[in-house]
């Protein structure tokens, strides 16, 4: 019991963070990240005997906060309307447009972004965590920053 | 055409998801050595990089302490899991031994004949006068 707690203390230091942003990404409501990322590790917690390895537990974990998230929105009605009460400054992810930007991109095409660009995840990981092929990955990641781009473009033109 | 080729690959370059067994890794450098169009594409997309990376923010510092009540105040939950087989196994037991004493009282009630049952395969009577004939038994032997 003892030595498991120590475990799980070692891989929240070493995950929450990007769990917790990767939830915040889709939901763009941090309560609901807090919620997604406690149920992430207690689910983690029981299932820690189960694994192999270290990558085992990285793929488990990604996939797990994608797919709660993922379901959160499917399954709450009331998500929407959060976001829009909650006010810009409180629910505030992305700083200025990003943040406004990002939403717009379909989840599809935004979850391997941001598993690549806040966890760091290669192209073959998010391929394994999202259990799509590695030429999907590509260009779904590729469809999203190319959205994200063009967007910017047009601002910065003055419109 | 040769920027456009550059731009269709210039994000996986950034991310070092180029083979590098082909040329395309090579070229991409050169050419961005040259173009000021390419460059500019890919000062757009670090710029996009490191906004979302700046935009990272961290869970409360409670949470991990929540997330440890959690696992305590559930504590007889992951015991349950953890000792699966064995309390499968217990629970079988019990409910084979309680199978058994359901089906001797509802035998014995309406049949009478569990202490025969019962005799025949232990030797032994368990009417009222249980310790006289298990007495009678041992003085038999
Ligand atoms: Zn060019």
């Amino acid at each position: 019991m003892k030595k498991m707690n120590l475990k799980i203390d070692e891989i929240y230091k070493k995950h929450s963070k990007y769990v917790y942003n990767i939830a915040l990404g889709i939901l763009r409501n941090k309560a609901e990240a807090e919620d997604i990322t406690h149920d992430v590790f207690i689910k983690l917690f029981y299932s820690l005997d189960s694994f192999r390895g270290e990558s085992d537990i990285k793929t488990y974990l990604y996939r797990m906060t994608v797919n709660k998230a993922i379901d959160f929105i499917r399954n709450n009605k009331l998500h929407n309307e959060k976001i829009e009460t909650l006010g810009v400054k409180e629910n505030m992810f992305f700083k200025n447009d990003l943040y406004a930007l990002l939403a717009k991109l379909d989840t599809e095409h935004k979850v391997p972004l941001l598993l690549a660009e806040i966890a760091g995840f290669s192209y073959k990981e998010i391929a394994e965590i999202l259990n799509i092929n590695i030429g999907t990955v590509k260009s779904r990641i590729n469809r999203a920053i190319n959205k994200l781009k063009n967007k910017i473009k047009e601002e910065n033109n003055g419109l | 055409m040769d920027c456009n080729y550059v731009i269709d690959n210039l994000y996986d370059f950034l991310n070092n998801e180029i083979d590098e067994d082909t040329n395309t890794k090579k070229f991409i450098e050169n050419h961005l050595h040259s173009c000021q169009i390419c460059k500019k594409e890919m000062e757009i997309l670090v710029s996009i990089k490191s906004r979302l990376k700046d935009a990272m923010q961290s869970p409360s510092p409670e949470l991990l302490r929540k997330i440890k009540k959690s696992t305590k105040t559930n504590s007889w939950l992951n015991y349950i899991l953890q000792h699966k087989k064995a309390l499968t196994l217990y629970a079988t037991f019990i409910l084979i031994v309680v199978g058994i004493l359901l089906f001797s009282i509802t035998f014995n009630k309406n049949q009478n004949s569990i202490d025969e049952f019962l005799y025949d395969i232990y030797n032994i009577n368990i009417e009222e006068n249980y310790p006289n004939d298990y007495l009678s038994i041992l003085n038999n032997d």
